[in-house]
């Protein structure tokens, strides 16, 4: 059988952070069959679904559908060729029908130039009709729930004929029951000859629905292979990958835990406006002086909320934050600042900096009421000590985004130290670093634990946890699914399993 | 003196280019719609140097216009929008004139307490758009500007019924005492010592944005919000004083020109002031100091476009329609900007 798309040596650099996103990936994809491609975070899978349906172009390689090799220079031509795609965020109008959503960029006219809204209306429903869906097409898509909402997305790529489908995450907003018919709804396309392609996280998914399964690891595909011959525990292990020894913990940690809890939370919970799955639930925990308390898990499983909770950006439903004693819940950010919060977000662009501001005035943020009534000279100093704890070489008085990545993290994670008071909560902080930039900030980080502070790792970093966390949570479905001590006995295979949602709660070890 | 980089500065169509646009078509008007196409050119370009009457009022119309500016530009710079600036002067130029009438007997000192009360009209107005931003999340752009409606046509019914001096065949308040005005500078022009402060206006905004703490909260709020809000700076207050500082020039502005020029409050004055300071202050790019310039640029195409009137065949409106030119290419730059940025 001739494969209907053939992706070969493809390859693809964001020169920016200094990452080969996708790297020599050769892949072949054939129509009745549903393809998976998993892999960690970062792996390089919605990067490679990025350049086949041409929202980015591949630095090298070829890109063939059936049989032809294209060059696509944006998702219309994409689609031209038959390609759809499912984003993991729907693009959709809520406030139109779900007709109109469909029928989007390819309206039926009237006479040329009016909106044919009747015959979209029958169109669309003998569309969603036709493929079995309960939805009706006048409806608004703004009353739908997640589940239907993406049916809408699917009828959208059926109605334009899309013979090749890639749905991006398409499980990760559902509840299960809407998993369930979603899966039916793609086995039913797989039976009429479609060629679907989804990038899925969770393993057990994975084996429920795939024919191929490829992972990809680094930006590398590691293999392609059949489900017949996949078992749900080979695959979390080749999915993580298996490495390295992490060094044993200076301190002993039951010695840590007689130490004086700084940070504690409590059934922290956050729901979303309307219904589906809550972001965050019922999570706790507690964090000592000297304490590296590691969280980690797949993208899209509370890690990004509970950063926001913590860092004050957004407001806990339920449950309660101590700090000291001190009640901190939902303070706010001016409040926890004043309470010593010190925060380095995942994302340093849109949160921890002002790209457009200079060096200084993103330096100054936290230390403002100080600042300005400073003199001259004071300033001056002030600002030189700060650049030089830093090392890097910048000049103040230039734009923040005229930093490179590892840089504006280093001026990130320098002013959150600078006059930080006891805890320290740091979100993906070497994300896109090279391995100097890393190596500094892990660097720092060693060092406030040396010193007696309580930090607050949340990263999707594996090897990041382990090489520093004292205690690992992992967040599996918005809550924590186990936590470990972190001892040598504690493998990458082990956490990367319940990452994926393998294993069960875990109580013993903790 | 470090002049900040910022975003405006940067637009994809240079400031020059525009204004160089804004001239070439002011000429070729005049030379398709005049008779004597040499007379009036050279009435536009240089009548306004041509006598320290002319060059007097020219300077003198640029002072409220470099008031207004700074009022947009306190406001941008919290990447807030004030369209009500019309409305903020009128209604404040109307205050400052009712309070200074009503203390005549202090004198000066009762006419800046008038100023004060105009300048704090101007920021109630404006302010109030912050609150209604706050509370609802409504869009400043919108309410400041249908809130400024609203006082455009309260002070036109108070000019012209309650308030209207019936010694005069204009429509126009009592004049305040000419103990009150301010002195004038270039006799026999309008040009008088509002000048002055307007500059001073323009420094100590200079101050107040790049070396108080205030200023520079408003700075990151505009910047990048979320990056604000992640260091702990209160949004909702930040929104309500820049509006209300906005306000507030706008409202000086409105006075300036009554206790320096009019001397009391006529019907419909302010005649799109509010909206040359909207464009001086893109043009400006969020340099308090450029907005001098910026002003006067402005001016002295509406004085010479007055004064090529009076002496050829061309209308006034020509300078309206090249401001016009300036306004809308100087903002669909900006919005071509704001949108590129969000792709």
């Amino acid at each position: 059988m001739k494969p209907t798309i053939s992706i070969k040596e493809v390859s693809k650099t964001y020169k920016e952070f200094h990452i080969k996103a996708v790297d020599h990936v050769s892949l072949d994809l054939y129509k009745g069959t549903i393809t998976c491609i998993v892999g960690e975070n970062g792996a390089g899978k919605s990067t490679l679904m990025n350049l086949l349906f041409g929202l980015q172009k591949p630095d090298s390689g070829t890109i063939s559908v059936e049989g032809k090799p294209t060059s696509f220079s944006s998702p219309t031509d994409a689609m031209k060729s038959g390609i759809g795609m499912v984003h993991q965020h729907f693009m959709l109008f809520d406030p139109m029908s779900v007709a109109k959503n469909v029928v989007m960029g390819i309206e039926p006219r009237k006479h040329h130039f009016f909106f044919h809204t009747k015959e979209t209306n029958k169109r669309v429903q003998e569309c969603l009709d036709a493929n079995g869906f309960t939805i009706q097409a006048n409806e608004k898509v703004g009353n739908l729930t997640v589940g239907d909402k993406q049916t809408v997305e699917i009828t959208k790529m059926l109605y334009r004929q899309s013979e090749i489908l890639i749905l991006d995450e398409p499980t990760s907003m559902l509840t299960e029951q809407e998993i369930e018919s979603l899966f039916i709804t793609l086995k039913k396309l797989k039976d009429a000859h479609k060629c679907i392609i989804i990038i899925l996280h969770k393993v057990s998914e994975v084996m429920k629905i795939a024919d191929t399964i490829a992972v990809m690891r680094k930006g590398k595909l590691i293999g392609t292979y059949l489900k017949e011959e996949m078992t749900a525990q080979k695959l979390s292990d080749l999915m993580v990958g298996d490495s390295g020894n992490y060094p044993l913990k200076s301190q002993d940690l039951r010695q840590r835990q007689h130490n004086k809890v700084i940070l504690s939370a409590k059934n922290l919970t956050v729901e979303r406006n309307n219904r589906g799955k809550p972001l965050l639930h019922r999570v706790s925990f507690e964090v000592h002086e000297g304490e590296i308390m590691g969280f980690c898990g797949v993208k899209g499983n509370g890690m990004g909320v509970l950063e926001a909770v913590l860092g004050g950006m957004i407001p806990t439903c339920e449950g309660t934050i101590t700090h000291n004693g001190v009640d901190i819940t939902n303070i706010g950010s001016r409040r926890l600042r004043n309470q010593g919060l010190a925060f380095v977000p995942s994302d340093r662009i849109h949160y921890g900096s002002a790209e457009q501001a200079t060096v200084e005035e993103n330096i100054i943020i936290n230390e403002r009421e100080k600042y300005f009534p400073l003199s001259k000279n004071e300033k001056r100093s002030f600002i030189h000590s700060f650049i030089g704890s830093t090392k890097i070489k910048a000049n103040v008085h230039q734009t923040m985004g005229s930093l490179s990545g590892g840089n504006m993290q280093k001026v990130i994670v320098a002013r959150e130290i600078h006059n930080m008071s006891d805890y320290i909560v740091l979100s993906n902080p070497t994300w896109g670093l090279d391995v100097s930039s890393s190596s500094h900030v892990h660097q720092q980080i060693k060092k406030l634990q040396a010193e007696g502070k309580a930090i607050i790792l949340i990263s999707s970093n594996l090897d990041e946890i382990m090489e520093l966390s004292d205690k690992i949570n992992i967040m599996h479905n918005a809550t924590i699914a186990a936590e470990f001590e972190m001892t040598p006995s504690i493998t990458k295979k082990i956490i990367g399993s319940y990452m994926l949602g393998l294993g069960e709660k875990n109580s013993e070890n903790t | 003196m470090r002049i900040h980089k910022e975003t405006i500065n940067k637009l994809p169509l240079g400031t020059l280019k525009i204004l160089a646009i804004a001239l070439l078509l002011i000429t070729l008007l005049t030379l398709t719609l005049s008779k004597e196409p040499g007379a009036a050119l050279s009435a536009i370009f240089f009548g306004s140097f041509s006598n320290s009457y002319s060059f007097g009022n020219f300077i003198n119309s640029s002072v409220p216009i470099i008031l207004c500016g700074l009022g947009i530009l306190i406001a941008l710079k919290a990447n807030l929008m004030n369209l009500g600036g019309e409305g903020q002067v009128y209604f404040s130029a109307f205050i400052v004139t009712m309070t200074s009438l009503s203390l005549e007997k202090l004198g000066l000192f009762g006419a800046i307490i008038g100023l004060l009360a105009g300048g704090i009209a101007g920021g109630a107005i404006a302010g109030f758009s912050a609150f209604l931003f706050n509370k609802w999340k409504t869009n400043v752009m919108i309410t400041t500007y249908l809130v400024s409606a609203f006082f455009v046509s309260i002070t036109d019914y108070l000019i012209t019924n309650t308030f209207h001096n019936p010694a005069t065949n204009l429509l126009s308040t009592k004049q305040i005492p000419s103990s009150q005005w301010l002195h004038t500078i270039l006799a026999p022009s309008a040009l008088n010592t509002s000048l002055i402060y307007a500059i001073f206006a323009c420094f100590v905004i200079r101050y107040f944005l790049y070396k108080t703490l205030t200023g520079y909260e408003m700075r990151m709020v505009g910047s990048n919000i979320q990056f604000a809000r992640y260091g702990g700076i209160h949004n909702r207050s930040i929104t309500i004083k820049a509006l209300f500082l906005s306000g507030f020039f706008h409202g000086l502005a409105g006075g300036f020109i009554v206790l320096g020029t009019y001397h009391a409050a006529l019907r419909g004055f302010t005649g799109g002031i509010g909206w040359s300071g909207l464009s001086v202050a893109l043009i400006a790019g969020g340099s308090p100091l450029a907005t001098i310039p910026a002003s006067l640029f402005f001016a002295w195409l509406q004085s010479g476009a007055t004064i090529a009137m009076q002496q050829s065949d061309v209308t006034s409106e020509l300078a309206e329609i090249a401001q016009g030119a300036v306004f809308l290419l100087i903002t669909s730059n900006v919005l071509l900007k704001g949108r590129n940025k969000n792709v």
